[in-house]
Order: structure tokens, then sequence, then C-alpha cells
């Protein structure tokens, strides 16, 4: 099979078994890999309604066709299991080494089940696994567990891991690779935690099977050819994601205030912010470029603050924080200082923790304490006034040791709420997962994705916000027509993460080079009407783990402030209130789906793949 | 004459068939409504035709849309509407635009048209097109369905109507939409595009037709 | 005085009469179609009171809005929007 290693890793920490698994290959036809391939695998082996820190839950690390296929931008890899946050599908990708990685050590995915009576790892070296003792890895940050590997390994390898964020199974816990790159969000983190998992660890030089190896050179020179010229490229080169930041926060995209206000009333301008944003940030603190396997944007990059009381350590690799960071360690708290935004996003880097997740806490923390809703007791003796830096990387320490305060707080912004019975009307949330820094009433199709998708909270699943970027204000805030883009836009990111390339930049990609490469590596046909419908079956797939779960459209939540409810008073969204039942409604006509989630039998017999969700929704018996 | 338009005749004369194969009509929407409308200005012979619409087939499309093939499921129904056309009939000159109106595109797309024919589903996308009419100075056929009831009107360019038909606050409740009334009402409105076309006065120039298919009640009333 | 309701596409029942109601002197729209909705009580129906409320409204044929007054011997033609397609 061109493209795929047609080998599966299942490990169960209870019994210490590992079994290869040949999962069936039309799965990976109908699938493709990823999150959606993960669906299926988790649908078929994970049993309805377990316990996600149980003996039953399953977690996976999945790789997709492109991985180590060398195909521009295709080395990313997701990580898939329950979420510990609201009880249902998860997955979080991640670039970096370590997609490629797992398909040179023989496999196309690790699926670990059961739990370790110790911490251990699983280490993978050209086709052949075992479980190894990790307990002296136990409790290392990223940079202490890297650098401990490499000394006690002596060979070129890389890893999949949690940091102690996840040991402590703090929900907000993350999936880390090469230092700092994250699968962030969800909390599959915990969930390894929970298992007594520090990670998976992959070495080798396996070859892949390409079906055109001819083909794919030449679609990667013609793509080269094509970003030669291309502003993204140039952009993503200087400044990486940091260079959405200033345009962001002009536009109204950035979580001012933990999205309280806009910009404009906090008397604050973009001005005061330019030290967080492209190019000042890279001017002052970048050191070096990187970049994730088989990319030619080199947009990750490290930094270092060489002096003062945030200075960094030279010997530990510091990441720029990415623009999610900048938004919540920047005006989502009101601080405008970079070396600030550095420091927590490093801290959360090193921890394992999700920095949209941890951020958006703070931002909530913020709020509270300034509207008297928590008091300095509440926090430790800290007095988080906005714009407070200091007390923004102290509180982030406490959430990274979860230690006092940073014990609720861990625990991400919603569940703290709950635990001091107050500050709900400061969440920004779905389904209790904290929300990027991109606002739904900039643009609107967000609300849906934030709302809809099987993993909730999600500003990487496509949807109708990609077509709103191309909108005049008059369409952006219309509900007609919502249902086909909205459909479209998701069925395009369902591809582009299951394949392993990268949101960033797949997009702009010229032409068909995104299903031509899936001919050369796979030797499968794509055009754009299987793309449709492989979109619609890999979000079918996702969305029935949840259904299975017992979740339905109801028990998927977004706070009245995200939707505009009251409106903001200043600002570019000024006003704006969002219909997002309306916008909910139109994805699921579009998609094929009842109002209340449940897909049509048609639907999903003419989608093909969907077998095992058919047998679960419409039983032999019942079928019409 | 070709033998093809014999039967239009003498219901229409030769000279308004020869008309009817100059003009060119635009219609908005390929769904319910449009399919109908596209079979039955293509095969009376209509000279030219622009259709538009950015949507897909779905499985819920199967039960009415003419156009809608299982084989046709996740493709762009303006492209299904021109392969029909060319199919029926080779002389009708057929245009079909895969991406929704807006403001913007609206002008464009309307661009030496002679007829424009609302076949939309929903309020907005209506509005729109009623002001890109009125930009154009165009004629606008105007039809709406839901459940068992239709309504048809022309509108002419800048009058409005379709504000005072959809109050700003209007909601439409789904009443569902099975497959005779698409048919009924596509039929009417194809019925007043001819009329228009060929110069003769349209009956429901400032007036709503509402059928009520349930007591097969046809109402007009002064606008 | 008196007003004579016709209701145009509401999903009532087939052969709901259209209705003559008695309102006070002074009446507007908006008092019509609250004795509307009473009137459907009467004959049980049930009906979204939405529907009704967004309807569009023509009094003697002219479009008209829910605060423009009504008067003896009117005709209220009450027309419920749709826009499928």
């Amino acid at each position: 099979m061109y493209g795929y290693t047609g080998k599966m890793l299942f490990v169960n920490l209870t019994t210490g078994e590992l079994e290869d698994k040949h999962i069936p290959e039309q799965w990976y036809r109908d699938f493709i890999g990823g999150p959606a391939l993960g669906a299926r695998i988790l649908y078929e082996y994970m049993p309805a309604k377990c316990d996600v820190f149980g003996e039953d839950s399953m977690v996976g690390f999945i790789s997709g066709p492109f991985n180590g296929s060398n195909f521009f931008c295709g080395g990313r890899y997701s990580v898939v299991s329950k979420s510990p946050v609201y009880n249902g599908w998860n997955d979080a990708s991640s670039g970096g080494d370590f997609g490629p990685s797992i398909k040179a050590a023989g496999y196309d995915g690790v699926f670990v089940k059961g739990i370790s009576p110790k911490p251990v790892y699983i280490f993978i070296d050209s086709g052949k696994a075992e479980i190894r003792d990790a307990e002296k890895y136990w409790g290392l940050t990223s940079v202490e567990f890297e650098k401990a590997l490499a000394a006690d390994l002596g060979c070129k390898y890389s890893a999949s891991y949690i940091g102690p964020g996840g040991e402590r199974m703090s929900p907000m816990a993350c999936v880390l690779n090469d230092y700092s790159r994250a699968a962030g969000r969800g909390g599959t983190g915990a969930v390894i935690g929970s298992k007594k998992l520090k990670g998976v660890v992959c070495t080798g030089r396996l070859p892949i099977q390409i079906a055109d190896k001819a083909g794919l050179t030449a679609l990667n020179k013609s793509i080269a050819e094509f970003l030669k010229d291309h502003p993204m490229l140039a952009n993503m080169r200087t400044a990486g994601s940091s260079g959405a930041f200033l345009p962001n926060l002009m536009s109204g995209d950035t979580c001012v205030k933990n999205y309280s206000v806009s910009l404009e009333e906090t008397g604050k301008t973009v001005q005061d912010f330019e030290r967080i944003g492209a190019p000042k940030l890279s001017d002052e603190y970048k050191t070096e470029s990187y970049s994730c396997a088989a990319c030619p944007m080199r947009c990750g990059a490290e930094v270092q603050v060489r002096e003062g009381k945030y200075k960094t350590d030279e010997n530990s690799k510091v990441a720029r924080p990415e623009y999610e960071s900048l938004g919540w360690f920047g005006p989502g708290i009101m601080n405008e200082d970079p070396e600030v935004v550095i420091t927590c996003n490093h801290l959360c880097d090193q921890y394992g923790l999700d920095t949209i997740s941890t951020g958006g806490t703070l931002g909530w923390v913020f709020e509270c304490f300034n509207n008297g809703v928590l008091t300095k007791e509440e926090l430790d003796g800290i007095e988080p006034f906005w714009g407070d830096g200091d007390a923004a990387v102290e509180l982030t320490k406490k959430i990274c040791d979860m230690e006092g305060c940073g014990k609720i707080l861990a625990q991400g912004s919603s569940k703290a709420a709950d635990y001091y019975g107050k500050g709900h009307e400061y969440l920004f949330v779905a389904s209790g997962m904290e929300i990027a820094a991109h606002d739904p009433r900039r643009a609107p199709g967000y609300i849906r994705t934030y709302q809809l998708d099987p993993s909730p909270g999600r500003h990487v699943k496509g949807g109708l916000a990609k077509a709103n970027d191309r909108m005049t204000r008059e369409l952006r805030y219309n509900y007609r027509i919502t249902g086909y883009h909205d459909v479209q836009e998701t069925c395009v990111t369902e591809y582009i993460n299951a394949s392993g390339l990268c949101v960033f930049t797949a997009r702009v990609f010229p032409g068909t080079s995104i299903y031509d490469a899936y001919k050369y590596v796979t030797g499968n046909e794509m055009n754009k009407r299987d793309l449709r419908f492989f979109g619609i079956r890999a979000f079918t797939m996702r969305h029935a783990f949840n259904l299975r779960e017992g979740l339905r459209r109801e028990d998927f939540t977004i706070t009245d402030r995200m939707a505009g409810r009251p409106p903001l008073k200043g600002g570019p969204t000024k006003g704006i209130t969002l219909d997002e039942v309306r916008l909910g409604d139109n994805f699921y006509n579009a998609i094929g789906y009842y109002q209340d989630g449940t897909p049509y039998l048609d639907m999903l017999e003419i989608t093909g793949g969907l077998e095992c969700v058919i047998n679960d929704l419409y039983p032999p018996e019942e079928k019409k | 004459m070709n033998g093809r338009y014999s039967r239009n005749m003498p219901a229409l004369s030769a000279e308004e068939c020869a008309v009817l194969g100059q003009k060119h009509v635009c219609v908005v929407g390929c769904g319910g409504l449009g399919g109908f409308l596209i079979e039955i200005l293509a095969r009376i012979g209509v000279g030219a035709m622009t259709v538009v619409d950015g949507d897909v087939f779905d499985v819920t499309n199967l039960n009415r849309q003419l156009l809608c093939e299982e084989t046709l499921l996740g493709t762009k129904k303006a492209e299904a509407a021109a392969a029909r056309v060319s199919k029926i009939n080779s002389d009708v000159k057929i245009k079909a635009v895969t991406e929704f109106l807006t403001m913007e595109n609206g002008s464009q797309l309307l661009e030496d048209c002679d007829l424009v024919i609302d076949a939309l589903d929903n309020i907005d996308s209506r509005r729109i097109l009623a002001a890109v009419c009125a930009k154009k100075d165009l004629f606008l056929v105007h039809g709406a369905i839901g459940g068992w009831f239709a309504q048809i009107t022309v509108v002419a360019p800048g009058s409005g109507v379709l504000d005072k038909l959809y109050p700003p606050k209007a909601q439409v409740p789904n009443k569902g939409n099975p497959s005779f009334t698409p048919a009924v009402c596509a039929s009417i409105q194809a019925t007043e595009a001819v009329k228009l076309l060929c110069g003769k006065p349209s009956t429901l120039l400032d007036k709503l037709l509402l059928i009520d298919l349930r007591t097969l009640e046809f109402t007009k009333i002064n606008l | 005085m008196k007003v004579l309701v016709k209701f145009f596409v509401f999903d009532l029942p087939p052969g709901f009469a259209d209705a003559e109601l008695e309102l006070p002197e002074g009446s507007v729209v908006k008092d019509v179609l609250d004795a509307c909705l009473d009137l459907l009580e009467q004959r049980n129906v049930t009906m979204d009171v939405n529907e009704l409320k967004t309807a569009t409204v023509m009094v003697n044929n002219k479009w008209s809005d829910a605060d423009d007054p009504v008067a003896d011997g009117d005709t209220v033609s009450i027309i419920r929007p749709m826009d499928g397609g």
C-alpha cells in the first residue's frame, strides 16, 4: 500500500501486550489518516461511554499519508482520544518531526489502552516496539526530558510526550514533540498521563513507498516555484503566525480583555502592543528559525530574552510564541510586555500545558479579579490587575506547578468557575474549552465551528470562518448560503488534517496540487467531489463518536458573550450579535443531518464507509 | 421554422417564437424552482440562459429538484443545469455560474440579460437580487414556495415589492418541500416570463398570486 | 367596529373560514393580530405566535404596518411569508 506502512501498533499498558495490527485497507481509503482514521479506529476498538481515565479509554498517535512522503508541508500528525474537558471526541495535531518519524519507525500510528502500574514510555525502533521504564523521566519538563532522552538513547529520535501538566492530569494538558511543538487542545495530555505513559519515542529509517515519486517531485518543484513570489512565504519565514497579531488586533479578532471589550474601549491602541507583534518581536528576541518536516516555510523560531527579570536560560530551547499565545498572554490580559508573553508561553511548553487554554483561563481570572468576583485571598495573594505581567507569570507558574490556586485553575476556566461558584458570566468557552484568539463576532463562521465541531472550541477545523475572510461585511453577517460554504471549507480542512498537511500553508497551494499529491503518494484518485464526500465522512465519523457517547446538539454549548449577547459597545464588531442557532441549522441542513444532529440514513449510505455508524444509529430491525 | 418549435404554435406566434430565440434570461437558483424553470425555458426556446447557483446537490434535494440525480450528489447545481440544457436544446446558449449571487458579482452576472427569474430559497438572497435588478433596470419574476403553498409575482425594477412581501423580521417556518409545489410555481413563473419576453402584458405585474394546493384556491391580490 | 380578516397561506385546517372580528374604535393592525390569536384559540388552532406577528399585513390591499389604524368595514389580509425554492 503506497503512502502507508499498513501497520498500526496497539499497546495495552495494563497487560504489557504489544500487537501489530493490520486494519482493513478500505479504512485507509475511506478515512485517509489523522483524526478521521483515528476516529474510525477508536469507534471500533474503544467501548462507548467508558471512563476517560479508565482502562478501556484509548489514546492514539496517528500519522497521515503525506507524513514522510516529502510532499511540502505534509509533516503533521494527530493525537486522538476522548476529552476529559467535555467527555467527547478529541483530536489535536502538531507539526515538527514526529509524524514522519513514526512511519520511518514502521507504523502508521500507535494506539494505547490500559493503565501502567508505573511510568513507562513506548520505544519503537525500525518496526520493533517495546515498553520501557520511564520512572526517571517522570516529572521532567520538555527540555529536561528531551535532553535526558537524547543522552540515554545516543541516536536520532523523535518523541511525542507529555510534561508535568499531563502527568498531573490537567485537562489543559497538551501533547508535546520537538521541545515546543504541541498537539495542544482538548486535554489528551491528561489521558496519556492517566495511563502513566510519558510518551512514544521513535527511531528508524524505514522507507515509505510512494506511488509516483517523480510526479511528487515535479509537483513540489512547481509549488516551490509558485511560493517563491507568494507574499505568504516571506511573511511566514520572518514572522510565523506572530505576523497575524497586529492586523488581527486591529480587525477586532483578538481576545482583548478576555473578549469583554474592543481595543478602542480600553483606551489603548495597536501601537501599545507593537512590541508583541511583527516585526519587533522577532527583531528583538529571535535567535533562529526552524521548520517542520518537509516544509519550506520555516515559520517556527526560537527566541531568547537576554537580560532582565525574564532572562531565559540560553541552554533551553525557547519558542517564539504563536499568534494565539500572543493574543492571550498579551491583550487578553492587557499585558504589553513581550517578555511576559515569552515567559508564560515557555512555561506552558515546558510543563506541557496548552497555551490557549492556559491563556484563556488567565484572561478569565484577570477579569474576575478586576470585577471583584475573585479576591486576592482566593488567588494566594496575587493581584492580577489588568496589564500586570508579573501577576500573569506568577499565576502561570502556579498553574504549571498545580500549587495553591493553580491546582484549581489548572482544571480550566470553566471548571474553576464551577469550583468557585462564580464568574460564569466571564467565561468564553465552548463546551468548557477556552477559545483561541479568533473572535466569532468578527468572523461569525467561528461560532458554528466552536460550537458544533466534534472537537468543540477549535479554530483549526475550517468551516465558514475561512470563507468569512473572503467576504465583505455585508455577506459576513448574513445567514444565507452559509451551509454550503461551511460544509465545503470544513471538508477541505478535514482533508488537510487527515492527510498530514498544514492548515496554514496547504490552503494557498496552487490549483489541484493537494489532490494531485494524494494521487502521487497513495496512487488513489481524488477530485473535488471525492474530497467533499471524504470531508463529510470524516466529520461524520468524529461526530458519530460523540453521538455514541450520548452527546446531542444541546450538549454542545457556547457562552452568551461569544455570540455577542450583549454586543460589544465599540470597535470593528460594535453592536454585533450572532445567530448561532441558524448557522448550526444551515450547517446541519447542508451536511445532511437532522436538526438534532442525527445524520440521515441515506446520507450515510451514499457517503459510504460509515456502515459502523449506520448499524448503531439505524439498527437493522429499525431501518425503514 | 424548425419542427422543434412547431408545437409552441399557435399558442405562441411564429414571431413570438423568433423573439424568444433572441432573449437572454437569467435564472438565479438551480434548485427546486430553478430546475423546472430551466427545463421549461430551454424547451420553449429562449435564446440564452445564465444559470446561477453556488451550491452542490445533497440527498435532501432528491425529492423535488429536477436536476438532482443520485450520481450527481456533491456536484455543482449550476453545472448540472448547463449539462441538462445542452442535452435538451443545443440552440440555447447556456452559461453556468457556480457562485452565489452577491451585491458585488450581481451586476456583472445580469449583464446583457433581458429578464431575471428569482428561484432562490432564502429571503436575504432575494433582497439582494431585487436590489441588483433595480440597479440594472430589469424585471424580476419572483416565485417562492413552502409546503402546499406558492406565491408568484412580477417585480418592476425598484418597486420595492419584495421588501413588502418580506418585512424585516419575517420568520419563515419550515413547512416542507413536496415535489409538486415547485413544479406548479415554476410553471407559472415561466409562463409570466414568456409573456414578458414576448412583449405581452404580464398578468402578475403588481399582483401577487397566492396558491393553496390543499384547496386549489388561487388568489390574486393587488399590490 | 367590524373588520374582515383573511388568512393566506397559513397552515390552517382546510375550510377555516375568513372571520369577522369585533374591535374597539381606534384599533390598529397590531390589535387585529392580537384578536386573531384569540380567535385561533377559540377555534382550537395552534399556531406559533411569531408566525402570525411577523406576517405581512394588507389593509384593503394596501401594505400596512403594525401601528396603522383600521376602520369599520376594512378587509385585513394576513399573508405568511414563504421563501422556499
